[in-house]
């Protein structure tokens, strides 16, 4: 795995301690697991994704709760810290109702995601694509 | 000695994945897991676990719903409950030890460090 640059520094996409706390695990438990639960992440994250834009296009703000939700937790899993905060403004927004706010923080996920998602990819050895099926952060 | 045996409910599979591998590994517990609430309820009757990790924000029932119901059963209604948020806010975190559970633990957690904040909680 070769994820240090994308966490070694100031102004890091994916915190290291994060990091190292799942390779440790990984170690523990005789897994892959940053490089099981990163996949998943760019799995999981296209759907995410669709439903906040969808969301914010309806104004339905339950949806885009819900999903500002599901993404966050999913960031913070892999230490993505500045997107788990975009996603906890969103959804903040959201639960208030505000549906200009809304459109604001999903801007900032997605150019959140344009680097989170190749570090991502590194760190689980991929070559950098981006993500697919419309996920709203094609940053080929 | 007898190792702790530990019902995680969440419908995140990420979330349920390295909560699994850390109290198995880390923590040598006995571990099951559920990714619905209903699941969960069921899981939860059958193993009666000697904790549970409940989820707050799931589709269908919420964590407080699990908890109510499984209060209101006798074979399940003191088994010990930690809610698992990502809602850190002290308020939050407040109203649902208000509503019973023994402790909360806030996502993302260290998943090193996971089975350490639940011995210390259940026993």
């Amino acid at each position: 795995m070769n994820g240090g640059e994308d966490s070694r520094h100031g102004d890091a996409v994916l915190d290291e301690t994060t990091i190292e706390s799942l390779r440790e695990l990984g170690r523990r438990s005789g897994t892959d697991l940053v490089s099981e639960i990163v996949e998943l992440f760019l799995r999981i994250a296209p759907e995410r994704v669709n439903a906040i834009r969808s969301g914010v296009d309806r104004s339905d703000t339950d949806a885009v709760e819900r999903a500002a939700h599901a993404l966050k937790s999913s960031a913070g899993n892999l230490g993505a810290t500045a997107l788990a905060s975009s996603c906890a403004l969103l959804e903040t927004e959201a639960r208030a109702g505000h549906a200009d706010g809304m459109r604001r923080h999903f801007a900032s996920i997605e150019s959140e995601l344009a680097r989170v998602v190749p570090a991502l990819e590194r760190l689980a050895g991929r070559t950098p694509t981006g993500l697919t099926h419309d996920g709203g952060a094609d940053v080929s | 000695m007898v190792a702790m045996r530990v019902l995680i409910v969440d419908d995140e599979e990420d979330v349920r994945r390295i909560a699994v591998l850390s109290l198995k590994h880390v923590g040598k517990m006995d571990v099951a897991e559920a990714a619905s609430a209903s699941v969960g309820l069921e899981m939860a009757i059958e193993l009666r676990p000697d904790v549970i990790l409940l989820d707050v924000m799931m589709p269908g029932m919420d964590g407080p719903e699990v908890l109510a119901r499984l209060r209101e059963r006798p074979e399940t209604a003191s088994i010990p409950v930690v809610f698992v948020t990502a809602h850190a806010l002290p308020a939050e975190i407040e109203h649902l030890k208000r509503l019973g559970a023994i402790s909360v633990v806030t996502k993302p957690f260290d998943a090193m460090e996971l089975p350490k904040l639940i011995s210390e909680v259940v026993r």
